[in-house]
């Protein structure tokens, strides 16, 4: 690939892209890395090579590089899907460096002559206005996405509060985990109720949630005769409503 | 009044002169030596494009936060986005460079308008869906994982499996990655048509209106945008079409190598979707026949070739690997067909446009107000005038272009596929179809707007030069904002909330909390759901949901009275758990998602009866694990 110096540049592009995206810690740094690697180089590089005789103009160089990258990721999940290993981060990279490097290895060997650069060489000229107004363009932008990707106030939503109930997992004797979730616009204060179905008082128990908040217990059975199941019934009252049931819910535990 | 011998007529000043459209030049292969870049009017326009987002931007965050904001803001918005950018492209002066960079900005300034609805997470029904395939490929590392809500998807894997290779490499969400693939999809577009109508016509001018003018039809802002295959699809299916193009236009000895990107768009569209790979193979099989009509069909380099490696790639890809697609399409396609017949012979009345459909219904929606309504029917009523006129500027100046006869054959065929949507059971096949016809529509209709513009600067030498582009970009505008009301339910145009903030801390709709709690607490269960409630289950939650009518889960969860046919079904399928959400909108796969509002923000929710939730609680093995009021979790085999 000497003196072809936008196929070495797509090729290191490529590399550095890859071990960036599959090492570094911050997603952030890993999508800005990954992204080129994904919807750009491939492109290119096959375009570069098909091409490489009679070079294509920019917009079509543009057009293909992206729209040929696409293509590239859509068939290359079926290729790793049908390779060992699967689809993976690792195998991604390495599929898609392949092909870069592939691409430009192709492009430099049919290309009539070594050439400086196939990538433009002029950029338009940027006056002090014309940069003022790009910028405000991307602060726009970023304001816009940062707006609409922020949880906001909501005044006029219905809140609710969720209860459930599962069979305690790995207890040593019979129970039941019972979840109270607020998605309420406010704070409130509860009193849970937990029956058995074979009688015998009811457990009772004072909550206070605020808003998001969620609170789980677990909360033991007792059963007459050992693995005969139990039903257990668990109520919930908002305080500020005591005589109406806010939520119900039940479980069938396997006696103790 | 320059001082000449009376009776001569001085040459107007240039500034006056007649603006002509400018001539078109036969088709010729792109120079090598790129022009000197100019921005031009770009930065302006740009910052325009910027502020008109984050107008939408900011209605979108008023309606999420139930505020209320006037739908005009969110409109203004567009428009703000949109004119500067159609009157741009109406001048003769900007150079091709600028007109692309203007398409581009277009395109992708709409595509953000689409993302400052969603409040990072998916909420449009087929986003859900491949959401969930993307995110089990990257858990499996494997593709054609089964997707429950709609099984024909992971047989298509070619968006999930290119979004896959951002999220297992960066460990992004399918949201993330999803939104930078649809992206570079958008643009892939956008560039694409512009080229494409610049080979056909020879004309930048031509071309950057072309695709402006797309960006009208009705699926563009919304619908488009999504994370769905078709998002996809489409761009590929332009892209092998511009590779097409460009062959024809290229020397013999260098037309080899666009096969080259022909094949490969055409392996990627088979992958992708199902519809557009049918429809690549007839519009192939559709250029040949155009070749024909415009008697150049022994000059240019065969299609025969190409099109046999469409059909056998299509037909290898359906009977090894997506046998199920026949079923999938069959029964939506004869419906339609059938409906049309109906519909035609008087048996069942039309449809009524944007009257509320029983969904809408169900969610206590009614019809579009009449303002609305107008804008929409006479954007097509402008692009139905403009139709005859764009047709016999084709045909006087391309039709020796196969492609020009093809795409204008396209834009008749829209109107047909518009017509479909006054048939109940054949609107959405129309609507889907109408995405691709439109592209034939703009092309066409962009001679249309440049005969305007000529006409009026001959007719109105005294007025003022801008008039002309100004009722140009007054239709267009007006054409992308009712593509805009007719693409997506009035109602559903701004956001509604679902996820918002109380005294700090985040809550989220119901539907999403259940969904929510049962990948937390039932990470291996199996449920029944409505469209909505399953929706979410199956992205974010990544767990298994039925919905809908195939199976009738629907049925199972919306009658008062369990039928004997009921359990039985649920255990074949083995649907442990039941969600049973009385809000009627939950059947509504795109306003089931957000919170119950109340005044003046929204209606209270239509329920059910409590009947439905009853019937489960007679059954002695079951057992109500979760409640939230609206919705409730059962476990048919509680006692085991």
């Amino acid at each position: 690939m000497r003196g072809h110096r936008d196929l070495v540049v797509a090729t290191a592009t490529a590399a550095l892209c890859a071990l960036v995206a599959l090492i570094a810690p911050p997603e952030g740094v890993r999508l800005v890395a990954a992204a080129p690697l994904c919807v750009l180089l491939p492109g290119y590089a096959i375009t570069a090579a098909v091409f490489a005789p009679a070079p294509l103009g920019r917009s079509q160089v543009l057009l293909f590089s992206v729209g040929l990258s696409l293509t590239t990721l859509a068939t290359g999940g079926l290729v790793l899907h049908l390779l060992p290993g699967g689809v993976r981060g690792a195998s991604w990279a390495t599929l898609l460096f392949g092909v870069v490097f592939a691409g430009c290895a192709i492009a430099a060997r049919r290309r009539p002559k070594p050439r400086r650069a196939s990538l433009p060489r002029q950029t338009p000229r940027l006056r002090p206005t014309h940069g003022a107004l790009l910028l405000g363009a991307v602060l726009c932008t970023i304001a816009a996405l940062a707006l609409s990707w922020s949880p906001l106030p909501a005044e006029n939503v219905v809140g609710y509060t969720q209860l459930w109930m599962l069979p305690a997992p790995g207890s040593e004797g019979a129970g039941v985990r019972i979840g109270v979730g607020s998605a309420e616009r406010r704070s409130l204060a509860y009193r849970l109720e937990v029956r058995q179905q074979d009688g015998g008082a009811p457990v009772s128990s004072r909550l206070v949630l605020e808003p998001g908040q969620k609170s789980v217990r677990v909360v033991g059975v007792r059963g007459r005769s050992p693995g005969v199941p139990v039903r257990v019934t668990a109520l919930l009252y908002r305080e500020d409503r005591p005589g109406k049931v806010y939520r119900r819910v039940s479980a069938w535990v396997q006696g103790a | 009044m320059s001082s000449l011998t009376p009776g001569v007529v001085a040459p107007a000043p240039t500034s006056e002169r007649p603006a002509r459209a400018a001539p078109e030049p036969a088709a010729v292969a792109p120079k090598r030596s790129a022009p000197p870049a100019r921005l031009g009017r770009v930065p302006l326009i740009a910052f325009l494009a910027g502020v008109g987002l984050l107008v939408c931007a900011v209605t979108s965050a008023l309606s999420r936060a139930t505020l209320t904001p006037s739908p005009m803001i969110y409109w203004t918005g567009l428009l703000i986005i949109v004119l500067p950018i159609i009157y741009r492209l109406c001048s003769p002066k900007p150079s091709s460079g600028e007109r692309l960079t203007l398409v581009c900005l277009l395109g992708m300034a709409l595509y953000g308008v689409k993302l400052a609805r969603d409040s990072l997470i998916y909420t449009f029904p087929d986003e859900l869906v491949h959401a969930f395939n993307a995110d089990q490929i990257a858990l499996d590392h494997q593709l054609f994982n089964a997707n429950s809500v709609l099984p024909v998807t992971p047989d298509y894997p070619g968006l999930e499996g290119a979004t896959s290779a951002l999220m297992t490499m960066t460990g992004m969400s399918s949201f993330g990655a999803g939104i930078v693939v649809v992206g570079a999809a958008r643009l892939v577009l956008m560039i694409g048509l512009f080229i494409l109508f610049r080979r056909i016509s020879g004309s930048p001018r031509v071309a950057g209106l072309g695709a402006a003018i797309y960006a009208g039809n009705s699926n563009f802002l919304l619908w488009g945008g999504q994370f769905s295959y078709q998002s996809l699809a489409l761009p590929l299916f332009v892209l092998v079409f511009v590779a097409l193009s460009e062959r024809d236009a290229a020397p013999r000895a260098a037309a080899g190598a666009w096969v080259v990107p022909i094949v490969l768009g055409m392996v990627a569209v088979v992958l992708t979707h199902h519809l557009t790979s049918y429809l690549l193979l007839a519009t192939i099989l559709a250029l040949m026949l155009a070749r024909r009509v415009a008697g150049r069909g022994e000059s240019m380099p065969a299609l025969w070739p190409l099109a046999a490696v469409a059909a056998g790639l299509t037909a290898i890809w359906l009977a090894v690997v997506a046998p199920g697609t026949a079923g999938y399409l069959w029964s939506p396609l004869s419906s339609a067909f059938t409906s049309i017949l109906e519909t035609l012979t008087g048996q069942v009345s039309s449809r009524s446009l944007f009257g509320a459909d029983e969904s809408a219904r169900a969610a206590g929606v009614g019809s579009a107000p009449l303002a609305a309504r107008i804008v929409s029917f006479t954007s097509v009523l402008v692009l139905l005038v403009a139709l005859p006129f764009g047709l016999r500027r084709v045909w006087r100046r391309y039709r020796r272009q196969p492609f020009a006869l093809l795409l204008g054959a396209a834009g008749i065929g829209f109107f047909g596929a518009l017509g479909m949507r006054f048939v109940s059971s054949a609107w959405e096949t129309g609507n889907r179809a109408t995405e691709f016809l439109f592209i034939g529509l703009a092309f066409v209709s962009a001679f249309v707007a440049l005969l305007v513009i000529s006409r009026f600067a001959e007719r109105r030498p005294h007025a003022a030069p801008w008039l002309g582009p100004a009722l140009v970009t007054s239709a267009v505008g007006l054409v992308l904002v009712g593509g805009a009301i007719s693409g997506w339910p009035w109602d559903a145009q701004l956001p509604k909330p679902v996820r918002a903030t109380v005294e700090g801390r985040s809550i989220e709709s119901e539907p999403l909390g259940v969904a929510r709690w049962a990948t937390e607490h039932l990470p291996e269960g199996s449920f029944a759901g409505s469209e909505a409630d399953a929706r979410f289950f199956l992205a974010p939650g990544g767990l298994t949901a039925y919905a809908g009518k195939n199976p009738d889960i629907d049925n199972i969860l919306k009658e008062p009275v369990l039928k004997s046919w009921h359990l039985p079904t649920l255990r074949r399928l083995g649907l442990r758990y039941v969600v049973v959400d009385r809000r009627r909108r939950s059947a509504d796969i795109i306003r089931g998602y957000h919170f119950e509002l109340r005044p003046p923000a929204g209606q209270p929710d239509l329920v059910l009866p409590r009947a439905v939730v009853a019937k489960f609680e007679q059954l002695p093995p079951a057992a109500r694990v979760f409640h939230s009021g609206r919705v409730a979790v059962f476990d048919l085999e509680a006692r085991g």
